[in-house]
């Protein structure tokens, strides 16, 4: 076996050795330079019509084995064109032509004509001058046209398509109008058929040159090297296949514009591009990748007729870094986007999409992608804080002639250890930036402080869990533009902590906030731009260190219009429920049970920067503790009410002018001024600076119950210009303590002067000082009335408080005495000069009950206890009194008169005496038939006026002088008896040491018309006057 | 004895109903009370027109705090009339006695002589 491999080597090399022998002989001996060169060069002119030389003509094996070729070396075409660049076309070291040996050698030796059939073409180092004018005349025109002597010819080259071409160390300079190209050392390995006269190919081909550069137009492109590998069709400028491209340091620029920068590319192309018809089919697998990003692209690419590109591209990148793949965006581009001035980034991120529409040069193809971002790191300028994404699934709609738009499908960011969950939308990415956010996420709140304006003067801590939706533009977000930021959602918060302005102090331990805005909510004051709710658990408050407050159970929700508007009030709706409210504001407590609060404030529409002030306020058990002064508690309380700030006023009630509905129910009320606790069952009534309107009440005080309604009116004229106060006041009563009530107001009004006086006097010297600055009347309907240790009842009248005067007009009552009708007027003008003035009507009076009721009456009338029985008594009286109340009998002055009939005559020793000088018969009844008797009292006299006394068969008529020393000086003239004269009796000294003396009788004609002179007249018409003048205010 | 006690009454009653008719009454001039008049801790002021006031220091009370009255002259015969505030009418009838430029004197029904000095 070895043998036979021995033999088979032998003859295999003999073999081929002996073809060797034969190739070289043919090559070097039968068909020589010297014969092929002056041969081609005698019938080169044939088909080459410009200059032309070559240095000889060989035939080749071993050169272009395994094939023969004809290689002409130092080709030179010489085509001087005015504008080429250069005289020379072409100059390369060889050209050769693989053409068939045997016919070439059958051909050689056996007929006249040699016919080359080139079926593969090699051109190594050298250079090609293409050039072509604005004319069209250009310098490659250079093969001859066919003609009818090519049949003559001894030599033609016929190839009806190449299988191979090879092209290596070939430098190229084209130059062609608005077109310019070089390139240097290009290598070219084509293998397949190449069909010149159709310009078709079919095949393999390797081509790589260097320095290449061209120009077409603004259009400039330039790289270090160019590599392309394919394999295809290659038919009437339409190529199908799939090649692969591979550049190194690629520029690109259009308009001076650099649109590439120094950028490796390499492009993988399975595609048919048709460069007749410009348009490009890219396939499955096709490529591009710059640097190290990469991108799949399948779809179709075409130019239009008029220069404009259409893409239909499908496309699919690797794994980006940001930063690379920003820097190999065109920087124009970028120069205008102020956003990505601000950006330092860092991270990758991958897209899928597709473009979609025309390039031209003012339009751009829509871009649609898929783009997700993984561990990007962020930091903005203007935002203090570093911005990471985990991870971020994106859909973008770029849209580079109008605005883009991107859809965020997964975002999960952090802005340092704040972490949030982002879903939503960005409009106009590039230009006004608006987003439709939802955030979900975990915040520092003390973190925040780098965002929120300094002009807030707010101060945040605490942690929260965020679920916020938001609609808003970048710039209106950054500005803090509140009507055009649209959010809700809410905030779940942890040991909150809010300063505000250093004055105004939150905490609270945990609680949500939830955000709406726009609001749906309106008032009518100002425009809401949104709302603010709080639900807290125990959120303490201080404000200014003056007001503290404890709320717990809080639903709070403040609705806010322009709140950042320095230049007016601030714009606020809040709602307050809560279960308990407790604070204090200075020396004032309270704790309110379950409020429900509503406060609006708002500018004033005169001067913005005042306040106006709308509140309601509904409780159940509610207290108010102000010091000592005042305690306040009740079941329930609500009130309503608005208030417009008036900086004008000095009072701070005008200031505020307020306007208040206010209900209590339960309510009692324990004051420093006030000893007795004042229990208000219920309470309705209205305030406005001009009146208030007391729908209906109803207080206890002590010993006191009534119902209190009606108006008290002309408010802030009495506070501004001093004029009264008053009042028109309906007081039912089922019992009320006079003097009690007479003790509670004591004082009320009166001035510091007074105040002063008051000091001066002894302790115990406090009389009752009647409010001043008030016009108040009351009209009383009071069933049972305790006055002076008196039970009255059925009190009904008018009692009038005005300005330090007290005024009991027509009161009617009744008494166990009589029934009543007082008119009573105490003035307390200063402490030691109190007027009273009594207009007092008693009716079917029981004699001694009413000195019981009203023991001075007793000092006044001295002998009304003389009497028993029914009468009748009018009494006006006045005077003044000095702070103890002791009569100022300087003052003192009075009218009384007393009617009768039928009364007793009690049977004292006064009267037995009387009897016994007046000579009554012992049987006489102590009747008096009818009385009617007139006094006057003036300081310390009471002047009684003559009136007669009918007594069985006797008259007689008294008068006489009684002072309240207890001295009198009475006269008796006995006008009618059984006697025959008419005596009179003189009564002086005192009670208890009376005088009698007999004297005429002075008042015998007194009361018998005929015989009265005018004395008497004048005596009776003053009794007249004085009866007339105290009978006059009697309500029948 | 009654018959003569009888006669006796009726003269003691002529005699004392004719000293009364001889009584003459005094004219005074009006004019001359008007003025501020003191007696003691009390003043009375009368004005032109039957108007006046009076008031006593020693109550603490002050001019501006005095009580109006009306006055009327008729001969010898003096009516001061008080009115009360209550609508009260105290009409206290005086007999002059005396009446210059600086002195009044008056007494009452009761013959309480009142004294005054007339005082700028």
């Amino acid at each position: 076996m070895k043998k036979f491999w021995k033999i088979f080597g032998i003859s295999v090399g003999s073999l081929l050795g002996v073809v060797i022998i034969a190739i070289i002989i043919v090559c070097n001996v039968i068909v020589t330079p010297k014969q092929l060169t002056p041969l081609l060069n005698k019938y080169a002119h044939e088909f080459i019509t410009c200059q032309y030389s070559f240095d000889e003509v060989e035939l080749t094996f071993f050169s272009s084995f395994p094939e023969f070729a004809l290689r002409a070396n130092n080709v030179t075409l010489i085509n001087p064109t005015e504008g080429a660049q250069s005289d020379t076309l072409l100059h390369v070291e060889s050209v050769s032509g693989v053409i068939n040996a045997g016919d070439f050698i059958h051909a050689f030796f056996n007929e006249d004509r040699i016919v080359l059939n080139i079926h593969g073409l090699a051109i190594s180092n050298g250079t090609a001058n293409i050039y072509q004018g604005k004319d069209g005349i250009c310098n490659y025109d250079i093969i001859a046209p066919s003609d009818d002597d090519e049949e003559e010819s001894t030599i033609i080259f016929q190839y009806c398509g190449f299988d191979k071409i090879d092209l290596n160390g070939i430098e190229a300079s084209i130059r062609m109008p608005e077109t310019e190209a070089s390139v240097k050392n290009i290598k070219l390995s084509a293998g397949g058929r190449f069909f010149a006269e159709e310009v078709s190919a079919d095949g393999k081909f390797v081509l790589s040159a260097d320095d290449i550069y061209g120009k077409i137009k603004d259009i400039k492109a330039d790289c270090k090297r160019i590599e392309l590998e394919g394999e295809g069709i290659f038919s009437n400028m339409h190529f199908s296949g799939e090649g692969k491209l591979k550049t190194e340091n690629v520029n690109l620029a259009i308009n001076n514009e650099k649109m590439i920068d120094n950028r490796d590319i390499e492009i993988t192309m399975p595609c048919d591009v048709n460069v007749e018809y410009t348009y490009a089919n890219l396939y499955d697998g096709f490529n591009v990748k710059i640097d190290n990003n990469e991108i799949d692209l399948k779809g179709k690419a075409e130019m239009c007729e008029n220069g404009d590109i259409y893409l239909g591209i499908d496309f699919e990148t690797n794994v980006w870094d940001i930063n690379k793949t920003l820097a190999l965006v065109p920087a124009q581009y970028l120069k205008d986007v102020d956003f990505l001035k601000k950006l330092k980034t860092d991270g990758t991120f991958k897209i899928d999409g597709k473009i979609n529409g025309t390039l031209a040069e003012n339009n751009f193809p829509l871009i649609f992608a898929n783009i997700e971002l993984d561990k990007c790191n962020a930091d903005i300028e203007g935002i203090p804080y570093h911005l990471a994404v985990e991870k971020a699934k994106l859909y973008a709609d770029i849209n580079l002639n109008e605005k883009s738009n991107v859809t965020i499908h997964e975002l999960n960011a952090a802005a340092d250890d704040m972490k949030f969950d982002i879903t939503g939308n960005v409009d106009d990415l590039l230009g006004h930036m608006t987003c439709d956010m939802h955030v979900k996420g975990n915040a520092d709140l003390e973190r925040l402080k780098e965002v929120i304006p300094d002009k807030l003067k707010l101060k945040l801590g605490g942690n929260t869990d965020i679920d916020l939706k938001a609609n808003f533009a970048l710039d209106d977000a950054i500005n803090i533009r509140l009507d055009k930021i649209k959010a809700n959602g809410t905030i779940a918060y942890k040991s909150l902590n809010v300063r505000y302005n250093d004055s105004i102090f939150v905490n609270d331990s945990k609680g949500v906030i939830s955000i709406e805005m726009p609001n749906k909510h309106t008032n009518k004051h100002f425009k809401e731009y949104g709302n603010i709710g709080i639900q807290g658990e125990k959120i303490s408050c201080s404000m200014a260190g003056t007001i503290n407050a404890i709320v717990k159970g809080a639903d709070i929700k403040v609705h806010f219009g322009d709140v950042l508007n320095d230049k007016k009030f601030i714009e606020t709706v809040c709602d307050v429920k809560c279960e308990s409210l407790m604070g204090n504001y200075d020396t004032i407590h309270f704790n309110l049970n379950e409020p429900d609060i509503n406060v609006t404030t708002f500018p004033m529409h005169k001067d913005p920067m005042q306040p106006g002030l709308t509140a309601t306020y509904r409780s159940k058990m509610s207290q108010i503790v102000m010091g000592k002064a005042l305690n306040f508690d009740a079941a329930a309380l609500s009130f309503s009410g608005f208030t417009t700030y008036d900086k004008s006023k000095e009072n701070i009630l005008l200031k505020l002018n307020p306007t208040l509905n206010a209900i209590v129910a339960d309510g009692k009320l324990k004051m420093a001024e006030i000893k007795p606790e004042i229990k208000i069952p219920s309470i309705d009534f209205k305030f406005t600076p001009r009146e208030c309107h007391i729908n209906k009440s109803r207080i206890q005080i002590e010993h006191s119950d009534f119902n209190l309604s009606g108006d008290v009116t002309n408010i802030k004229n009495h506070i501004e210009k001093n004029e009264l106060l008053k009042g028109d006041l309906k007081f039912e009563s089922d019992q009320t303590n006079v003097d009690e009530i007479m003790a509670l107001v004591n004082g009320i009004g009166n001035s510091s002067e007074e105040t002063k006086q008051e000091e001066q006097m002894p302790d115990e010297d406090n009389p009752f000082m009647v409010p001043k600055g008030v016009d108040i009347a009351l009209t009383t309907i009071i069933k049972k009335a305790i006055f002076n240790d008196n039970e009255l009842r059925d009190v009904t009248g008018k009692l009038t408080v005005k300005d330090g005067i007290l005024i009991a007009e027509q009161m009617g009552f009744t008494s166990e005495a009589a029934e009543m009708q007082l008119t009573g007027i105490y003035r307390s003008e200063r402490k030691n000069h109190l007027f009273c003035g009594l207009d007092f009507h008693l009716l079917n009076i029981d004699i001694h009950k009413l000195i019981k009721l009203i023991p001075s009456i007793d000092t006044i009338v001295p002998m009304l206890k003389s009497f028993e029985g029914n009468a009748e008594f009018h009494l006006a009286a006045e005077t003044y009194l000095k702070s103890n109340y002791d009569i100022k009998f300087s003052t003192l002055r009075g009218a009384a008169a007393i009617e009768g009939k039928d009364l007793v005559l009690l049977d004292n020793k006064t009267f037995s005496t009387i009897a016994k000088y007046m000579m009554f018969n012992k049987k006489t009844k102590n009747i008096v038939d009818s009385l009617s008797v007139e006094a006057t009292l003036f300081r310390n006299e009471v002047d009684i006026y003559p009136f007669l006394v009918s007594m069985d068969k006797w008259q007689a008529v008294l008068a006489g002088r009684h002072n309240l020393d207890m001295s009198f000086n009475y006269h008796i003239s006995l006008t009618d008896c059984p006697l025959p004269a008419r005596l009179g009796l003189d009564i002086t000294g005192t009670f208890d040491d009376p005088k009698f003396k007999l004297v005429p009788c002075q008042y015998k004609a007194l009361y018998k018309p005929n015989k009265r002179g005018a004395v008497e007249e004048q005596i009776l018409t003053l009794k007249k006057q004085i009866a007339d003048a105290l009978k006059a205010n009697v309500i029948k | 004895m009654k018959k003569t006690i009888i006669c006796l009454l009726a003269l003691a009653t002529i005699a004392l109903t004719g000293c009364d008719k001889l009584n003459t009454q005094k004219t005074f001039d009006k004019n001359l009370v008007i003025g501020k008049w003191q007696s003691g801790t009390e003043y009375w002021v009368y004005q032109v027109g039957g108007i006046g006031h009076t008031w006593d220091t020693s109550d603490d009370v002050a001019e501006e705090e005095a009580q109006d009255f009306y006055w009327e002259m008729d001969g010898n015969q003096l009516i001061i009339t008080h009115m009360g505030e209550m609508g009260e009418l105290i009409p206290k009838p005086y007999t002059l006695i005396l009446l210059t430029s600086d002195k009044l004197q008056y007494r009452d029904n009761y013959n309480k002589t009142y004294s005054f000095t007339k005082v700028p």
